[in-house]
Protein backbone atom coordinates (compact mmCIF):
# COMPACT_ATOMS: atom_id res chain seq x y z
CA UNK A 1 0.00 0.00 0.00
CA UNK A 2 1.38 3.29 -0.74
CA UNK A 3 1.10 6.06 1.83
CA UNK A 4 -1.00 9.02 0.93
CA UNK A 5 0.98 11.35 1.62
CA UNK A 6 3.37 9.91 -1.60
CA UNK A 7 0.27 10.12 -3.70
CA UNK A 8 -0.39 13.62 -3.01
CA UNK A 9 2.36 14.59 -5.60
CA UNK A 10 1.84 12.86 -8.28
CA UNK A 11 -2.00 11.48 -8.55
CA UNK A 12 -2.52 14.85 -9.73
CA UNK A 13 -0.49 14.03 -13.06
CA UNK A 14 -1.69 10.46 -13.12
CA UNK A 15 -5.19 11.90 -13.10
CA UNK A 16 -4.07 14.12 -15.91
CA UNK A 17 -2.56 11.50 -17.86
CA UNK A 18 -5.74 9.19 -17.53
CA UNK A 19 -8.03 12.37 -19.18
CA UNK A 20 -5.06 12.81 -21.67
CA UNK A 21 -6.32 9.85 -23.34
CA UNK A 22 -10.37 10.40 -23.66
CA UNK A 23 -12.85 12.01 -22.37
CA UNK A 24 -13.92 10.59 -18.92
CA UNK A 25 -15.49 11.12 -15.44
CA UNK A 26 -14.47 10.54 -11.71
CA UNK A 27 -15.27 7.01 -11.71
CA UNK A 28 -14.06 5.80 -14.28
CA UNK A 29 -10.88 7.67 -13.62
CA UNK A 30 -10.91 5.51 -10.63
CA UNK A 31 -11.19 2.28 -12.40
CA UNK A 32 -8.58 3.22 -15.00
CA UNK A 33 -6.42 4.00 -12.13
CA UNK A 34 -6.90 0.68 -10.56
CA UNK A 35 -6.34 -1.41 -13.64
CA UNK A 36 -3.10 0.28 -14.18
CA UNK A 37 -1.97 -1.07 -11.08
CA UNK A 38 -2.43 1.38 -8.68
CA UNK A 39 -3.88 0.89 -5.10
CA UNK A 40 -7.34 1.85 -4.83
CA UNK A 41 -7.82 5.18 -5.62
CA UNK A 42 -11.71 5.78 -4.88
CA UNK A 43 -13.74 8.32 -6.86
CA UNK A 44 -13.97 10.59 -3.25
CA UNK A 45 -10.48 10.99 -3.28
CA UNK A 46 -10.32 12.21 -7.08
CA UNK A 47 -13.33 14.50 -6.75
CA UNK A 48 -11.24 17.65 -4.98
CA UNK A 49 -8.76 16.99 -7.25
CA UNK A 50 -10.70 17.02 -10.24
CA UNK A 51 -12.05 20.92 -8.94
CA UNK A 52 -8.63 21.72 -8.70
CA UNK A 53 -7.67 21.13 -12.21
CA UNK A 54 -10.35 22.51 -13.25
CA UNK A 55 -9.94 25.62 -11.45
CA UNK A 56 -6.73 25.89 -12.50
CA UNK A 57 -7.82 25.39 -16.32
CA UNK A 58 -5.82 22.32 -16.66
CA UNK A 59 -9.00 20.19 -17.47
CA UNK A 60 -12.66 21.00 -18.94
CA UNK A 61 -15.86 19.95 -18.11
CA UNK A 62 -18.74 19.17 -19.98
CA UNK A 63 -22.15 17.39 -18.57
CA UNK A 64 -23.75 14.88 -20.48
CA UNK A 65 -26.84 12.88 -19.75
CA UNK A 66 -26.16 9.66 -17.66
CA UNK A 67 -28.05 6.46 -17.11
CA UNK A 68 -28.71 7.13 -13.78
CA UNK A 69 -30.44 10.49 -13.56
CA UNK A 70 -28.31 13.52 -13.11
CA UNK A 71 -26.15 14.91 -15.89
CA UNK A 72 -22.58 13.21 -15.31
CA UNK A 73 -19.37 15.57 -15.25
CA UNK A 74 -16.71 14.51 -18.33
CA UNK A 75 -13.63 16.05 -18.15
CA UNK A 76 -10.93 16.94 -21.15
CA UNK A 77 -7.89 17.72 -20.76
CA UNK A 78 -7.07 21.62 -22.33
CA UNK A 79 -3.51 22.70 -23.84
CA UNK A 80 -2.15 24.03 -20.35
CA UNK A 81 -2.97 20.53 -19.26
CA UNK A 82 -1.16 18.96 -21.98
CA UNK A 83 1.66 21.50 -20.96
CA UNK A 84 1.37 20.97 -17.51
CA UNK A 85 1.46 16.62 -18.19
CA UNK A 86 4.53 17.23 -19.91
CA UNK A 87 6.46 19.24 -17.30
CA UNK A 88 5.05 16.26 -15.05
CA UNK A 89 6.24 13.56 -16.85
CA UNK A 90 9.63 15.14 -16.98
CA UNK A 91 9.66 15.89 -13.05
CA UNK A 92 8.64 12.41 -12.93
CA UNK A 93 11.60 10.82 -14.76
CA UNK A 94 14.39 12.81 -13.33
CA UNK A 95 12.85 11.86 -10.14
CA UNK A 96 12.73 8.02 -10.93
CA UNK A 97 16.17 7.86 -12.28
CA UNK A 98 17.83 9.68 -8.98
CA UNK A 99 16.03 7.05 -6.82
CA UNK A 100 16.49 4.10 -8.90
CA UNK A 101 20.77 5.51 -9.01
CA UNK A 102 20.36 5.83 -5.07
CA UNK A 103 19.45 2.35 -4.62
CA UNK A 104 21.13 0.73 -7.00
CA UNK A 105 24.08 2.92 -6.13
CA UNK A 106 23.39 1.82 -2.74
CA UNK A 107 23.00 -2.07 -3.11
CA UNK A 108 26.43 -1.57 -4.87
CA UNK A 109 27.95 0.04 -1.96
CA UNK A 110 26.64 -2.41 0.52
CA UNK A 111 28.26 -5.80 -1.49
CA UNK A 112 31.71 -3.33 -2.32
CA UNK A 113 31.85 -3.01 1.87
CA UNK A 114 30.65 -6.92 2.48
CA UNK A 115 33.36 -8.13 -0.31
CA UNK A 116 36.31 -5.83 0.94
CA UNK A 117 35.95 -7.98 4.12
CA UNK B 1 -30.01 33.13 -2.70
CA UNK B 2 -28.68 33.73 -6.22
CA UNK B 3 -31.27 33.18 -9.02
CA UNK B 4 -28.26 30.56 -10.51
CA UNK B 5 -27.93 29.21 -6.83
CA UNK B 6 -31.73 28.55 -6.14
CA UNK B 7 -32.03 27.38 -10.25
CA UNK B 8 -29.28 24.36 -9.11
CA UNK B 9 -31.02 24.55 -5.78
CA UNK B 10 -34.43 23.39 -7.48
CA UNK B 11 -33.20 20.63 -9.05
CA UNK B 12 -30.72 19.28 -6.45
CA UNK B 13 -33.78 18.81 -3.75
CA UNK B 14 -35.49 16.73 -6.84
CA UNK B 15 -32.38 14.37 -7.40
CA UNK B 16 -32.06 14.65 -3.55
CA UNK B 17 -34.97 12.11 -3.36
CA UNK B 18 -33.15 9.27 -5.22
CA UNK B 19 -30.84 9.15 -2.33
CA UNK B 20 -31.27 5.89 -0.19
CA UNK B 21 -32.01 5.89 3.61
CA UNK B 22 -28.89 4.30 3.98
CA UNK B 23 -26.41 7.31 2.05
CA UNK B 24 -29.25 9.93 3.70
CA UNK B 25 -27.73 10.83 6.88
CA UNK B 26 -24.15 10.64 6.10
CA UNK B 27 -24.62 13.23 2.86
CA UNK B 28 -26.97 15.44 4.78
CA UNK B 29 -24.43 15.84 7.32
CA UNK B 30 -21.92 16.28 4.27
CA UNK B 31 -24.02 18.98 2.33
CA UNK B 32 -24.64 21.34 6.39
CA UNK B 33 -20.77 21.05 6.30
CA UNK B 34 -20.14 22.58 3.17
CA UNK B 35 -23.08 25.00 3.66
CA UNK B 36 -21.00 26.67 6.27
CA UNK B 37 -17.96 27.05 4.02
CA UNK B 38 -16.44 29.77 2.85
CA UNK B 39 -17.63 29.66 -0.84
CA UNK B 40 -20.54 30.78 -2.87
CA UNK B 41 -23.72 29.28 -2.79
CA UNK B 42 -23.40 28.62 -6.82
CA UNK B 43 -20.09 26.72 -5.77
CA UNK B 44 -22.03 24.87 -3.11
CA UNK B 45 -24.44 23.96 -5.08
CA UNK B 46 -22.59 22.85 -8.45
CA UNK B 47 -20.82 20.36 -5.54
CA UNK B 48 -24.01 18.94 -4.61
CA UNK B 49 -25.06 18.33 -8.03
CA UNK B 50 -21.33 16.57 -8.83
CA UNK B 51 -21.97 14.27 -5.82
CA UNK B 52 -25.07 13.88 -5.84
CA UNK B 53 -24.76 11.97 -8.99
CA UNK B 54 -21.51 10.42 -7.95
CA UNK B 55 -23.70 9.19 -5.01
CA UNK B 56 -26.78 7.94 -7.21
CA UNK B 57 -24.28 5.84 -9.57
CA UNK B 58 -22.88 4.38 -6.77
CA UNK B 59 -26.12 3.45 -5.25
CA UNK B 60 -26.50 2.01 -9.11
CA UNK B 61 -23.42 0.15 -8.51
CA UNK B 62 -24.91 -1.63 -5.50
CA UNK B 63 -22.22 0.61 -3.57
CA UNK B 64 -22.43 3.43 -0.99
CA UNK B 65 -21.17 6.72 0.06
CA UNK B 66 -18.86 4.64 2.10
CA UNK B 67 -17.39 3.16 -1.03
CA UNK B 68 -17.04 6.49 -2.63
CA UNK B 69 -15.28 8.22 0.25
CA UNK B 70 -13.02 6.00 2.13
CA UNK B 71 -12.03 7.20 5.52
CA UNK B 72 -12.27 10.49 6.61
CA UNK B 73 -15.32 12.67 5.80
CA UNK B 74 -14.83 16.31 7.26
CA UNK B 75 -11.50 15.76 5.28
CA UNK B 76 -12.72 15.15 2.29
CA UNK B 77 -15.27 17.86 2.54
CA UNK B 78 -12.11 20.19 3.85
CA UNK B 79 -10.36 19.60 0.73
CA UNK B 80 -13.32 20.00 -1.55
CA UNK B 81 -13.51 23.11 0.19
CA UNK B 82 -9.76 24.07 -0.38
CA UNK B 83 -10.25 23.07 -4.22
CA UNK B 84 -12.73 26.09 -4.63
CA UNK B 85 -12.06 29.35 -4.89
CA UNK B 86 -12.76 31.52 -1.31
CA UNK B 87 -15.72 34.38 -1.32
CA UNK B 88 -13.99 37.80 -1.68
CA UNK B 89 -14.61 39.84 1.92
CA UNK B 90 -17.11 41.88 -0.62
CA UNK B 91 -18.80 39.03 -1.59
CA UNK B 92 -18.95 38.18 2.57
CA UNK B 93 -20.29 41.88 3.21
CA UNK B 94 -22.89 41.30 0.35
CA UNK B 95 -23.83 37.99 1.71
CA UNK B 96 -24.25 39.26 5.43
CA UNK B 97 -26.25 42.45 4.40
CA UNK B 98 -28.37 40.31 2.31
CA UNK B 99 -29.21 38.28 5.16
CA UNK B 100 -29.50 40.59 7.50
CA UNK B 101 -32.06 42.78 5.49
CA UNK B 102 -34.38 40.00 4.52
CA UNK B 103 -34.50 38.65 8.17
CA UNK B 104 -35.47 42.41 8.93
CA UNK B 105 -38.13 42.56 6.15
CA UNK B 106 -39.41 39.55 8.26
CA UNK B 107 -38.94 40.38 11.76
CA UNK B 108 -40.13 43.96 11.47
CA UNK B 109 -44.14 42.92 9.98
CA UNK B 110 -44.03 39.98 12.84
CA UNK B 111 -43.06 41.58 15.41
CA UNK B 112 -45.37 44.85 14.54
CA UNK B 113 -48.25 42.24 13.99
CA UNK B 114 -47.46 40.51 17.76
CA UNK B 115 -47.83 43.71 19.84
CA UNK B 116 -50.46 44.97 22.22
CA UNK B 117 -50.37 48.41 20.27
CA UNK B 118 -51.02 46.72 17.12
CA UNK B 119 -53.67 44.68 18.59
CA UNK B 120 -55.56 47.58 20.32
CA UNK B 121 -55.04 49.38 17.09
CA UNK B 122 -57.19 47.19 15.17
CA UNK B 123 -60.10 46.84 18.00
CA UNK B 124 -60.32 50.25 17.58
CA UNK B 125 -60.70 50.29 13.80
CA UNK B 126 -62.88 47.82 13.64
CA UNK B 127 -64.96 49.13 16.23
CA UNK B 128 -64.89 52.86 14.22
CA UNK B 129 -62.75 54.48 17.27
CA UNK B 130 -60.80 57.04 16.27
CA UNK B 131 -56.79 55.87 16.11
CA UNK B 132 -53.75 57.76 14.64
CA UNK B 133 -52.32 54.24 13.14
CA UNK B 134 -49.14 55.27 14.48
CA UNK B 135 -47.25 52.35 16.19
CA UNK B 136 -44.84 53.14 19.19
CA UNK B 137 -41.33 51.01 18.34
CA UNK B 138 -40.07 50.09 21.84
CA UNK B 139 -36.55 49.26 22.65
CA UNK B 140 -37.68 45.93 23.64
CA UNK B 141 -38.65 45.28 19.96
CA UNK B 142 -35.68 46.91 18.67
CA UNK B 143 -33.33 44.84 20.46
CA UNK B 144 -35.04 42.01 20.54
CA UNK B 145 -34.30 42.05 16.67
CA UNK B 146 -30.79 42.20 16.85
CA UNK B 147 -31.02 39.07 19.50
CA UNK B 148 -33.31 37.09 17.06
CA UNK B 149 -30.18 37.93 13.80
CA UNK B 150 -27.17 37.55 15.93
CA UNK B 151 -29.01 34.45 17.26
CA UNK B 152 -29.44 32.99 14.44
CA UNK B 153 -26.22 32.91 12.60
CA UNK B 154 -24.68 32.18 16.00
CA UNK B 155 -27.03 28.93 15.75
CA UNK B 156 -26.75 28.22 11.91
CA UNK B 157 -22.43 28.65 12.57
CA UNK B 158 -22.56 25.84 15.13
CA UNK B 159 -25.03 23.60 13.38
CA UNK B 160 -22.38 23.62 10.18
CA UNK B 161 -19.10 24.02 11.64
CA UNK B 162 -20.43 20.55 14.29
CA UNK B 163 -22.31 18.56 11.12
CA UNK B 164 -20.07 15.36 11.61
CA UNK B 165 -20.59 15.14 15.50
CA UNK B 166 -23.91 16.29 15.70
CA UNK B 167 -24.79 13.21 17.45
CA UNK B 168 -22.74 13.14 20.44
CA UNK B 169 -24.68 14.43 24.04
CA UNK B 170 -23.18 17.68 24.80
CA UNK B 171 -23.90 18.59 21.22
CA UNK B 172 -27.12 18.52 21.69
CA UNK B 173 -27.33 20.08 25.07
CA UNK B 174 -25.44 23.02 23.82
CA UNK B 175 -27.92 23.17 21.19
CA UNK B 176 -30.78 23.02 22.73
CA UNK B 177 -29.17 25.77 25.49
CA UNK B 178 -28.41 28.45 22.95
CA UNK B 179 -31.72 27.79 21.64
CA UNK B 180 -33.33 28.29 24.82
CA UNK B 181 -31.53 31.31 26.03
CA UNK B 182 -32.66 32.85 22.75
CA UNK B 183 -35.86 31.91 22.83
CA UNK B 184 -35.83 33.45 26.82
CA UNK B 185 -33.42 36.41 26.11
CA UNK B 186 -36.30 37.41 23.63
CA UNK B 187 -38.89 36.96 25.96
CA UNK B 188 -37.02 39.39 28.38
CA UNK B 189 -36.10 42.21 26.03
CA UNK B 190 -39.36 42.29 24.51
CA UNK B 191 -41.40 42.58 28.59
CA UNK B 192 -38.65 44.39 30.51
CA UNK B 193 -38.21 46.85 27.79
CA UNK B 194 -41.30 47.49 25.76
CA UNK B 195 -42.51 50.83 27.75
CA UNK B 196 -39.39 52.49 26.41
CA UNK B 197 -40.77 54.02 23.11
CA UNK B 198 -37.96 55.19 20.69
CA UNK B 199 -40.02 56.49 18.41
CA UNK B 200 -43.64 55.98 16.68
CA UNK B 201 -44.35 55.43 13.21
CA UNK B 202 -47.52 54.96 11.08
CA UNK B 203 -48.58 51.66 10.30
CA UNK B 204 -48.13 51.79 6.63
CA UNK B 205 -44.80 53.32 6.88
CA UNK B 206 -43.87 50.21 8.73
CA UNK B 207 -45.06 47.87 5.93
CA UNK B 208 -43.27 50.22 3.08
CA UNK B 209 -39.78 50.21 5.01
CA UNK B 210 -40.30 46.48 5.42
CA UNK B 211 -41.14 46.12 1.91
CA UNK B 212 -37.73 48.06 0.91
CA UNK B 213 -36.07 45.55 3.39
CA UNK B 214 -37.01 43.12 1.08
CA UNK B 215 -36.00 44.61 -2.07
CA UNK B 216 -32.73 45.57 -1.23
CA UNK B 217 -32.22 41.77 -0.15
CA UNK B 218 -33.68 40.73 -3.56
CA UNK B 219 -30.95 43.54 -5.33
CA UNK B 220 -28.37 41.76 -3.19
CA UNK B 221 -28.95 38.46 -3.48
CA UNK B 222 -28.16 38.55 -7.34
CA UNK B 223 -24.95 40.42 -6.53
Amino acid sequence: MIPSQMWKGILDGCVLKVISREETYGYEISEALKAFGFTEIAEGTIYPLLLRLERNGLIAATYRESPVGPRRKYFSITDAGLTELATFYNSWTQLASAIETLFEGGAQNASQSQSAQ
Amino acid sequence: MHPKAKALNKLNNQLDKQISKENQPLFTDMMVYLRGADISEVDQELVRRDMTEMVLSAQARGEGLEDLIKGDYKAFCDEIIASLPKKTPKQKWIDALDITFMALAILLPILTLLSKDFITMMGDVFAGRPNDLMMPITLGQALAIGFILLASLLIIRFITKTAFNIETTWHKVLLGLLAGLVFAGIFLLLISLNHIVLFSLHILVILGISLAFYLVHKVLERM
